[in-house]
């Protein structure tokens, strides 16, 4: 028998049979792949990414499911922390391996993987996997998530339920020279409150496996979502997701995205403001050292009224690292009254560090309320270095400093403290390597 | 602790290719306040610079010595721990990083070695102190470094590391400027607190308002990169008086 290192049609097939999944998602993934196979590579400015990176993989054996934490992998019980008191998803290289909600949990809110929500939820499941409001997969990132997904996650909140503590998705990666795939499914009813939180990483030494991602968020009408997202796999993993939002109207999201990790890491959020008076706010932490190549794309499309999105993303480089920051604001021709504003700034470290900052901001609508972009990237002030210096504080210590006061004002508004301090924890990390 | 000892020989230093210091020479010792003065463009900056260690300027010749140890060698993180501390003429603008965060990061780079950190409550204890003795408001500990202070909180801020950091060798760069006559009185005082045998202080100023509130025991007229005329007390009086153009006739330059 010889190891299948491409993907292809037969084995996503092989996937569904293994599955054991209804007709309608074999359909949808099948179709999926059909997309993928179709779909030209995505065109990220300043990230070429090529045909190999997407399909030279073998297949991922999967994770096996345990009944209890302690029988996880300790690499990933040691980074996860403390799960007392936690509402845990947790995926190991692509599959569900282990799941606990706090006892009080609010009775009514479903939260599980993905499979588990296909067989006992198809009716809230069938109509949003997949389709995403009827649009279809435009886009090869997602198409192949689709085709490849073998576990994933599933939130649902009723209307009017305010879920008390963070939902927690932890997408795991420990086989070398595998892709995985995998979609989180999230849908809040009106007026519902839920903070969704991703954390995926690798254990030590794990090379050439990738992770293609797909999160589909369904906002109710008036109900607040927070998703974010701690990006940090090891640098030898390639990191492709695709985040979008569809928010009813009045509905509130905020997008927070934290990229660390990964070889190559590319976070598309797309957000689709069609629901009248939604609001979607995106803050961005990113930070390339080594050899890794981060890529933030963000887009709010903008077809409703009233609709607001704003973009706050601050990031690092050094060493020999390249960075993306691509914002995309578009306020459609009849978005009457929106605002669409852009913040984004880049710290350069190092003399071979590299960061790109392409804005775009297209107002089609005369009768805005304001939209607004503002870009930069510079370097360290050598002034600054030396008056801290000056006080003691070795070179280290004061870049340390530096980059701590740069992330500040993103990481001062992201809303959940746990996020907070995993984010501010993940800088301190890369400032210490 | 012992009593200090700066030695500054025969020092020249350029920026650019350009010669600004050109040969001087002056001794500082523990218990001692030495005053600098001199016309704007003089190099009294320079001189505080490179003591400090800044990378732009280059000493072409001369020696700098710190109770007998090569202070040219260290880098600027090292002359702090060994005491050296220069109260920046410009304060730098350090966004994002506040007052209480920066100054317990500096303490303890100064005296928290061997793991010895202070704890984050006794640390807040001392700075209270510290800042009720220079009047400084509570709430200036959570403002960022520098950012929208103005010149007399930005001053005081910088005599108020001096305060932390207990320095044996202290240069204060145009300390005054900037300052009115009460922020004037309160910058002497934390100073005049810190004075003891302990401390060898350098003072660069323009005029001799603040001589008055720190009399110091040494004053020095330095024009064009190099001390000209060296006194006590009354010299700076002198100067004030007559102005530098009667020095300048006085030396023939
Ligand atoms: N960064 C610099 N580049 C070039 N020349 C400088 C620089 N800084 C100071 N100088 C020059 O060095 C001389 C001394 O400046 P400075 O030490 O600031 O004098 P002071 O502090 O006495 O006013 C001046 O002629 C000034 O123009
Ligand atoms: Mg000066």
């Amino acid at each position: 028998m010889t190891t299948q290192t491409k993907l292809d049609q037969g084995l996503i097939a092989a996937l569904s049979d293994r599955a054991g999944e209804p007709a309608w998602l074999r359909e949808r993934r099948l179709a999926a792949w059909q997309r993928f196979v179709e779909l030209p590579l995505p065109a990220y400015e300043r990230t070429r990414l090529k045909q190999s990176q997407f399909e030279d993989f073998a297949p991922a054996k999967g994770g096996t499911a345990v009944n209890s934490w302690s029988e996880l992998p300790a690499s990933l019980r040691e980074q996860v922390g403390d799960p007392a008191g936690r509402a845990l998803v947790v995926l190991a290289n692509g599959t569900a391996v282990y799941r606990q909600l706090p006892e009080g949990f609010p009775a009514g809110v479903i939260v599980t993987d993905l499979a588990t929500a296909v067989r006992e939820h198809p009716e809230l499941v069938e109509p949003r996997l997949l389709v995403r409001g009827g649009q279809g997969l435009d886009n090869k990132v997602a198409a192949l998530s689709g085709a490849l997904h073998t576990g994933g996650l599933f939130v649902y909140v009723p209307k009017g339920v305010k879920v008390p503590v963070p939902v927690e998705y932890i997408v795991w990666l420990d086989e070398p020279g595998v892709a995985v795939g995998d979609i989180a499914l999230i849908v809040t009813e009106d007026r519902a409150e839920v903070t969704v939180l991703e954390s995926a990483f690798s254990a030590p030494g794990v090379e050439r496996s990738a992770r293609f991602g797909l999160v589909d968020v369904f906002p109710g009408e008036d109900s607040r979502v927070v998703c974010g997202n701690v990006q940090a796999f090891g640098e030898g993993v390639q990191s492709l997701v695709v985040r979008r939002v569809l928010p009813g109207q009045r509905a509130h999201v905020d997008w927070v995205a934290a990229e660390f990790g990964g070889q190559l890491a590319v976070n598309e959020m797309d957000s689709r403001l069609d629901g009248r008076g939604s609001e979607v706010r995106a803050l961005g932490v990113f930070f390339a050292g080594g050899q890794q190549h981060i890529d933030l794309e963000l887009r709010m499309i903008h077809t409703g009224r009233e609709t607001a999105s704003d973009i706050l993303v601050r990031g690092v480089v050094r060493d020999q690292g390249r960075a993306v920051y691509g914002p995309y604001t578009l306020i459609k021709h009849d978005a009457k009254d929106s605002t669409g504003f852009q913040r984004g700034n880049t710290l350069v470290l190092d003399p071979q560090a590299r960061a790109y900052s392409i804005p775009q901001l297209h107002v089609q609508e005369d009768e805005v309320q304001g939209a607004g972009h503002a870009a930069t990237i510079g370097k360290v002030d050598p002034e600054q270095l030396f008056y801290l210096q000056s006080r003691g504080l070795t070179l280290q210590q004061a870049k340390r400093l530096i980059v701590d006061g740069f992330f500040y004002p993103v990481t001062d508004h992201i809303p959940v403290q746990a996020l907070k301090e995993r984010v501010m924890a993940m800088v301190e990390r890369k400032m210490a390597t | 602790m012992s009593r200090p000892t700066l030695e500054i020989r025969d020092l020249r230093v350029s920026i650019e290719g350009k010669e600004i210091i050109k040969g001087l020479s002056l001794t500082i010792r523990g218990g001692e306040v030495h005053a600098i003065m001199g016309p704007n463009g003089s190099g009294k900056s320079t001189l505080a610079y490179t003591l400090m260690g800044h990378p732009r300027y280059v000493v072409e010749d001369g020696e700098v010595l710190l109770d007998g140890d090569d202070v040219l060698e260290m880098e600027p993180d090292e002359r702090a721990r060994r005491g050296i501390f220069l109260a920046f003429q410009y304060p730098v603008e350090i966004p994002g990083v506040t007052v209480a965060n920066f100054l317990r990061t500096a303490y303890n780079a100064i005296h928290g070695g061997d793991g010895k950190e202070i704890s984050v409550m006794e640390f807040h204890k001392k700075l209270r102190e510290e800042m009720a003795a220079l009047q400084i408001d509570e709430e200036f500990a959570g403002r960022y470094l520098n950012e929208g202070f103005s010149g007399g909180e930005k001053k005081r801020h910088e005599i108020l590391q001096m305060a932390l950091l207990r320095p044996r060798i202290a240069i204060m760069d145009e300390t005054d400027s900037g300052l009115d006559i009460d922020a004037l009185k309160i910058v002497a005082e934390g100073v005049n607190r810190l004075r003891s045998d302990e401390l060898g202080v350098l003072v660069i100023t323009h005029y001799q308002r603040i001589l008055r509130y720190l009399q110091p025991d040494y004053v020095h007229i330095m024009m064009d990169g190099q001390i000209v005329r060296s006194g006590g007390r009354e010299l700076a009086e002198e100067l004030e008086e007559k102005g530098y153009d009667w020095l300048k006739s006085e030396i023939g330059a």
